[in-house]
């Protein structure tokens, strides 16, 4: 029995990933650069919050999407498997692993919310974002990311509910965005 | 977690300040790693917060707020000489240090992912031809069927199903599309022959066919055109 020649053809957004799984095994072109696209940046910011990788964060990266491809490619990614959760498995394994090998405890990582390093694009948008803030807002912005204080002790230094300083948060994030590139 | 849950509760707040427990920190990973918009937000947040302890470090935001009780906030005391003198040092660090290392990063992060690609093919060549067990089948029989459908279970570890078509009336060659519920065409197979036993047999990966009741829709020949010949309802159910 000959199988008969299929094309894929275009489907509604929820089931792009399941069809990315079949596309890599069927080696269409621009599969697996797809793939790295979504999941690449994902994989490289779970790894910065479990630890200081520094030197070998490329290389944890690049470690866990081969292991994603590989496994993608032989087979062995069930179908209807959520790519994503399946990602974000492999990438815990794999920083747990490096964890260990870079003499760190061994079993589940602990977050290090700290580890957060500026990155000159940042920067430069906070600048340009900086503009159009208000003093409220530049007290927010170093209050939250500066001092950590939560939504509530920030209110109540403000003289102002939580939910309006939730919507500052979401305000000055969205102009952030829009600097950095986000548009 | 669902993304409206996310977006009413300050959980990814929580999240970026490593406030939640293993739990919650788990299904907010699991959530983002799947939703475009919540990991745009986790991510802005991780750059505006570096962004901000370098602003403040290099004193060109206002100093620390600690002990500020007043619900009038600290006004931004930026000295005007000494704020150009920063601003012209900051750009001329951009243009001849940090852009260039900008683009060599960027470059960098392409070459990995080419080296990660090339390495992906070489270790995994395309998948063996092996043998697979229990191989879902639907025989699809009554032509123009508006009855119940036919039912189809595919458990996880079948990569295909097959559908065998017995569709008297249509001629040796026929086209095939599978339509979802919302009316997405799913799957085409352009050209379709009567196999020795009369009938249209196809072989579609199960990773196509999430469950959800399809019609299968067999046109009288394989031109874009032609007339449809039979239609089928097909409900695809998920197995063990
Ligand atoms: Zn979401």
């Amino acid at each position: 029995m000959t199988r008969a020649q299929l094309r894929i053809v275009p489907v509604a957004a929820g089931a792009q990933r399941v069809d990315l799984v079949e596309s890599i095994r069927r080696a269409e072109p621009g599969a697996e650069p797809r793939l790295y696209a979504a999941f690449g940046p994902r994989v490289q910011h779970l790894a910065g919050r479990y630890g200081r990788f520094g030197r070998v964060a490329a290389e944890l990266r690049s470690e866990v999407m081969l292991r994603v491809l590989t496994t993608i490619r032989s087979g062995r990614v069930s179908a209807g498997e959520p790519l994503a959760g399946f990602v974000l498995k492999t990438a815990r394994d794999v920083i747990r692993e490096f964890a260990r090998q870079l003499n760190r405890r061994a079993g589940p990582v602990q977050a290090q919310v700290s580890s957060v390093d500026a990155d000159a694009r940042a920067v430069g948008a906070l600048r340009e974002a900086i503009q159009g803030f208000g003093d409220t807002d530049c007290a927010f912005l170093r209050m939250h990311y500066y001092e950590d204080l939560p939504h509530r002790e920030i209110a109540r230094r403000l003289g102002v509910g939580v939910e309006r300083v939730r919507r500052i948060e979401s305000r000055t994030l969205a102009e952030f965005h829009a600097a950095y590139g986000g548009r | 977690m669902t993304h409206d849950e996310i977006e009413r509760s300050d959980i990814l707040d929580r999240y970026a300040r490593g406030e939640l427990s293993g739990t919650e920190r788990d299904e907010v990973e699991a959530h983002y790693f799947g939703c475009d918009a919540c990991f745009e937000r986790v991510q802005d947040a991780a750059r505006l917060k570096g962004a901000v302890r370098a602003a403040v470090d290099d004193a060109w935001l206002a100093g620390s707020a600690r002990g500020m009780t007043s619900p009038v906030p600290t006004k931004w005391a930026f000295v005007p000489v000494a704020a150009s003198l920063l601003l012209v040092t900051a750009l001329g660090w951009l243009a001849l240090l940090r852009v260039p290392q900008l683009q060599q990063e960027a470059a960098d992060a392409r070459t990995e992912r080419d080296a990660v690609l090339a390495r992906a093919r070489v270790t995994t060549p395309p998948p063996p031809a092996e043998p697979e067990a229990n191989v879902p089948v639907a025989i699809l029989q009554a032509e123009r069927s508006t009855g119940a459908p036919a039912v189809l279970t595919v458990s996880r570890s079948a990569s295909h199903v097959l559908l065998w078509i017995d569709a008297p009336g249509v001629g040796d060659g026929a086209r095939l599309t599978i339509r979802s519920a919302v009316g997405a065409d799913r799957v085409q197979i352009p050209a379709l022959r009567r196999n020795n036993e009369g009938a249209f047999v196809a072989s579609v990966p199960s990773a196509l066919l999430p469950p959800d009741t399809y019609r299968v829709r067999l046109f009288r020949s394989s031109s874009p055109d032609a007339p449809l010949a039979a239609e089928y309802l097909l409900r695809v159910v998920a197995g063990q």
